[in-house]
């Protein structure tokens, strides 16, 4: 049960897209970006207290609440300041990317920095600052008795009012 | 912004960490069909070119024939990255099968072409692709024709089989490698870095001969044509008419389907993967749809914003709904993505209007 860096990815992208920077989940890629961007790294997502069980006709519900370190870096000047931007919005009580994010359930309640993390002599690097970011989240139900796993996935790729490939793809290939 | 940042992207109690799947840039590997006898392989056999030297020694090796030479210098010599061109042979055998053989070989097949431009046998290539969604969902027919119904009025109906997604008709009354050199410039094309062109500057190509009421005509018809541009005497000032897919859908619009098909696949192929190693069922429920619906926007994210036109109702200019489906007793996690795209301009219009005073 975690947050998954993909979805950090996003989460982030679509708060800073504003900026015109590339991010990208941390230390994934061969080499360094030429140009200021940023990274998205989930550190540690553990749980937090103790599970909270419902056990219904249909369903056994099981709420636990998780606690998720992430740490965003910018890579580039520029960047200083998009992260301070983001801790801003990510902490301020009614900014509207604090308000998306509760709403969805994840309330962030730590931010350390903006950092200066440029390493320090010699490495090549841009300079480099790092966001951590504490959050907690609840689990939903985590299982749903009588649903049976999906045995694929379909895909329908369209352009509205236009060609339609259906399916495009059944996975797993069979 | 915070709808965007919401509950579609952010939370979701899924089991591991995914790894977001690396985008291609590219839309696979060109492929020419031909019935060379390669390095003595059989039917579906295939030889991997990209540079001069390697054309020029299969040449004098007798692996490929002077046409196909002719063929792969034309379509790794174009704008763009440079491509990796794969010859697959069919040898005395039926093309389509040789596609299927070299496609379950591991070849990952994109934009292809047949050398001969025997009509009959695009057809049977044409009813190949048309047969399966999925096939039309991956692959590309890039086709050549001297038929001169394709400037005589209705389209001919002996290129009938090729009016789908996918396929584009060029004219050529020579022997020149125009759907050659196309098929290397969309298979150098970056598609991560901007959206497709229809129109292209094709190298080493020589405009067909044409007039200019037959070229109108051709367009028309939705084929495309090379024609001279600017003064036209170099090589280099050449232009392609036509924006069209012989069925007349937007040519770029159907790379761009084509494409973002291909990547979703593999994007829905590693949350498959992942569940799978971490041993996990993947359910058609809001936990799975969150997964599908984060892998689709980790792809679609990606792409610049030169693909889409926003509308009100998506304001990214596409949108993305997983929902459960069933087959009998199987249930599927389908993922139903809906682009809009602009279409490329046919022409630049400039009216000049003198005011006498």
């Amino acid at each position: 049960m975690a947050i998954t860096q993909a979805e950090m990815l996003e989460a982030v992208r679509a708060a800073v897209a504003t900026q015109g920077l590339p991010v990208r989940i941390g230390q994934q890629d061969a080499v360094a970006g030429a140009s200021p961007y940023i990274t998205v790294q989930v550190i540690s997502d553990t749980d937090y207290g103790y599970p909270r069980e419902t056990l219904t006709v249909s369903t056994y519900d099981v709420e636990a609440t998780r606690e998720a370190r992430i740490q965003v870096q910018g890579f580039g000047s520029a960047t200083w300041q998009v992260l301070t931007d983001l801790a801003s919005l990510l902490m301020a009580k009614n900014s509207t990317v604090r308000v998306g994010i509760v709403a969805a359930g994840v309330v962030p309640n730590r931010i350390v920095g903006p950092r200066n993390a440029t390493a320090p002599y010699r490495t090549g690097n841009l300079p480099s600052y790092a966001l951590d970011v504490v959050a907690q989240y609840v689990t939903s139900p985590t299982a749903v008795l009588g649903v049976s796993p999906a045995v694929g996935i379909r895909g329908s790729v369209a352009e509205s009012g236009g060609e339609t490939l259906d399916p495009a793809f059944i996975l797993p290939e069979v | 912004m915070a709808a965007a940042i919401g509950s579609t992207f952010l939370i979701d109690p899924s089991v591991t960490l995914l790894r977001s799947t690396a985008a291609s840039v590219t839309i696979g590997y060109g492929v020419i069909l031909t019935s060379d006898t390669l390095d003595g392989g059989g039917a579906g056999s295939f030889l991997p070119f990209s540079t001069a030297t390697g054309i020029a020694a299969a040449l004098a090796a007798s692996k490929i024939s002077a046409t196909t030479a002719a063929n792969l210098t034309a379509a790794t010599g174009q704008d763009g990255l440079t491509p990796t061109i794969y010859v697959v042979t069919y040898g005395a055998g039926v093309p389509s099968d040789a596609l299927d053989l070299a496609i379950a070989a591991g070849l990952d097949v994109g934009p292809f072409m047949l050398q001969t431009t025997t009509e009959a046998a695009l057809e049977l290539l044409g009813v190949w692709l048309s047969a399966d969604d999925r096939r039309k969902a991956r692959y590309m027919m890039i086709s050549q024709s001297a038929d001169t119904g394709l400037y005589g009025g209705t389209k001919p109906a002996s290129l009938s089989d090729l009016e789908q997604l996918g396929c584009r008709v060029f004219y050529s009354a020579d022997t020149e490698p125009t759907a050659a050199a196309y098929l290397g410039r969309l298979a150098g094309s970056n598609l991560l870095k901007t959206p497709p062109a229809a129109r292209y500057r094709p190298l080493g190509v020589l405009p067909t001969t044409a007039t200019e009421t037959q070229a109108t005509a051709i367009v028309a018809n939705d084929a495309s044509v090379v024609v001279p541009f600017d003064a036209g005497s170099s090589a280099d000032q050449r232009i392609t008419l036509g924006t069209k897919a012989y069925n007349g859908n937007d040519w770029s619009a159907s790379v761009r389907l084509v494409y973002i098909a291909r990547q979703l696949a593999a994007a829905m192929a590693g949350v498959i993967q992942q569940a799978a190693i971490a041993g996990e069922g993947l359910y058609a429920t809001a936990d799975g749809f969150a997964k599908t619906d984060a892998a689709a926007e980790g792809f679609l994210g990606q792409l610049p914003a030169a693909y889409f036109v926003p509308q009100s109702t998506a304001p990214k200019g596409y949108t993305i709904v997983s929902e459960a489906t069933t087959s009998g007793d199987d249930v599927f996690i389908t993922v139903t993505v809906t682009c809009w795209f602009g279409r490329e301009a046919t022409k630049i219009a400039i009216p000049v209007t003198g005011q006498e005073v």
